[in-house]
């Protein structure tokens, strides 16, 4: 049997953990810097707030029924996920973590256990562990246990939802909309409306082949899938990614190479932390900046550069130089810019690093170098030790004025009792 | 003893895992080995007093004197642990008009009371028990000597 598990509107229950004030308040988490809508409570989308709605439009809209806007404090909703799945994780070494909210469990070694008990008392344990409200489903397959929670946040008191038999498979395919099937949405869904498929059910009664025909093979899988197939796969290991990168808007217009360098320099470190997490190095760099698309009276630039590195590195002294190096080359002046960002890929494992003929005399330097920084930084806190030419104003950052706190990750920010 | 590499346990299994090499001397051939090279354990930290569970801990810091009479003062950190079931005379710590509170829990009979120790703040029955909201318990109080005499000197005293 398959479990899925969802938190309960995550973002939102996170800051509530730290300040029960928001607590029973319709609250919007916002995008960076402060734009739009990116998470809410259920309280706020009982008032008829969606995702990507703007926020000045809702504050004018919603504002005197007490909603409270926060900006999105990624650092609190990672560490608390990260608190979440370890404690579902005590209860099964087979899982799959989907997303920053979601996992997967296949409990197929639970064979003489009341899975329904099971899963509760795991249910229960996430919420008092940590305070987040966990949504469950229990299905035959994945895309089965999917449709089960769904079905449990919507329809049941507890939250909770085991697809019975085949009866109740039925059951369920037919309350669920066919956009909301996982996987289909925009295009897919049109089209299958437009053939007369209105739900699940509808949906799972198509024959394979035109499903196929349709929609490729992800949706043939995710069509035997509601028939109670097993198609889609466990993925127990996170898969190595193809490249990671990072790019952010700015909160204000930025026009001076300086500043773009200084962005750069810090999205660039930030990717670098990420690559040595996973023991990768990279052999390709990219960069690009943009002006703002959307401010059509002003001048518009676009330009994106890219860079094959001789050997491939993890050090961000290295990438910095060539990041550098590539920036003079496509920075002009006289262009209010909206984004710069960095593209790290051709992603190998540091055992695999090919070094040629040539290979760089520092090398030995360089690891002791890189060495030292991330022990210091491990130890100190997030870029204690760091470039001088990082910058330190950072005037150019994207608002984030309702930020709550660094409650679990910093000293100076835990709660307050009185 | 060649390649034998004289560090402590708690050196490399800081240091392993950022591979600085030269935290580690250098094997020594010369001279009699320590006695204690098969005894060393790792040596005590101090989260070994303090975390049973990570994952359910929280810490939060005291602030003003109204919890003097549970024997928590300003600055002091509490250590929460939320996987921990309240039991008589524990201090919880709970939600409070919007912010946190920390009160002593005492159950008499069937009745249930939340008790500061604080003439100001007289015991509080609590009308429903089942339905009391505990946000941690209070596993460990960590107080720093010092942090009063910083505060009445703007520094750290000499060294007497």
């Amino acid at each position: 049997m398959i479990v899925h598990a969802d938190c309960d509107a995550f973002y939102v229950s996170s800051e509530r953990v730290f300040n029960p004030s928001l607590i029973g308040k319709p609250v919007v988490i916002l995008s960076n810097g402060d734009h739009t809508v990116v998470a809410l409570s259920k309280e706020a989308k009982a008032l008829g707030i969606k995702r990507g709605d703007n926020i000045k439009r809702i504050m004018a809209l919603y504002g005197h029924h007490g909603l409270k806007a926060l900006s999105s404090n990624y650092t609190l909703y990672g560490d608390m996920s990260s608190r979440v799945m370890e404690v579902f994780g005590q209860y099964t070494p087979d899982m799959e973590f989907y997303s920053i909210d979601e996992a997967f469990a296949n409990l197929y070694r639970h064979k003489y256990v009341d899975l329904d008990s099971y899963v509760m008392d795991a249910k229960n344990r996430i919420l008092q562990y940590t305070g987040i409200p966990v949504s469950v489903g229990i299905g035959q397959t994945k895309a089965l246990a999917k449709t089960a929670t769904k079905y449990a946040k919507k329809e049941t008191p507890n939250g909770f939802y085991r697809i019975k038999d085949n009866e109740d498979r039925i059951r369920l395919l037919k309350w669920l909309p066919v956009g909301d099937v996982w996987g289909i949405g925009g295009k897919y869904e049109a089209k299958l409306l437009a053939m007369g498929i209105e739900t699940a059910y509808d949906f799972s009664m198509m024959p394979g082949e035109k499903v196929n025909e349709l929609m490729t093979i992800v949706g043939y899988r995710l069509w035997c899938e509601l028939n109670g197939h097993q198609k889609i796969d466990f993925e127990y290991e996170v898969p190595n990614k193809k490249g990671i990168g990072s790019a952010k808007g700015f909160g204000i217009k930025v026009t001076e190479q300086i500043e773009l360098q200084e962005a750069m320099e810090v999205y660039l470190s930030r990717c670098c932390d990420k690559l040595r997490a996973q023991n990768l190095a990279c052999k390709h760099l990219f960069i690009f900046l943009h002006t703002n698309p959307f401010a059509t009276d002003e001048p518009q630039y676009y330009k994106g550069i890219e860079v094959e590195l001789s050997v491939a590195t993890y050090h961000t002294h290295i990438l910095k130089e060539e990041a550098n190096r590539l920036l003079k080359k496509i920075y002009r002046k006289g262009f209010n810019y909206k984004r710069i960002g960095v593209f790290l890929s051709h992603l190998v494992p540091l055992g695999a690093i090919q070094s040629n003929l040539f290979d760089n005399p520092n090398t030995e330097r360089n690891a002791k170098l890189t060495a030292v920084l991330d022990a210091m930084n491990n130890r100190y806190g997030r870029d204690k030790l760091r470039f001088a030419s990082m910058g330190y104003k950072h005037d150019w950052k994207a608002r984030a004025e309702k930020l709550s706190l660094h409650f679990t990750t910093d000293k100076d920010d835990i709660i307050v009792i009185k | 003893m060649e390649g034998h590499l004289l560090v402590s346990k708690e050196c490399l299994a800081e240091y392993k895992d950022s591979e600085i090499s030269y935290f580690i001397a250098p094997g020594i051939a010369c001279g009699f080995p320590s006695p204690a090279t098969d005894s060393l354990e790792v040596r005590l930290s101090i989260t070994d007093f303090f975390t049973s569970n990570p994952t359910a801990t929280f810490f939060g810091r005291a602030i003003g004197s109204s919890l003097e009479g549970i024997g928590i003062f300003e600055n002091d950190i509490l250590v929460i642990d939320r996987s921990l079931r309240p039991v008589n005379n524990d201090i919880i710590v709970m939600a409070y008009e919007g912010g946190f509170t920390a009160k002593k829990v005492l159950k008499e009979g069937n009745q249930v009371f939340l008790i500061s120790e604080n003439s100001n703040y007289p015991p509080v029955e609590v009308a429903d028990p089942d339905n009391l909201i505990v946000w941690g318990v209070v596993s460990k109080i960590i107080k720093d000597p010092r942090s009063a005499v910083k505060n009445r000197y703007g520094h750290i005293r000499k060294v007497i």
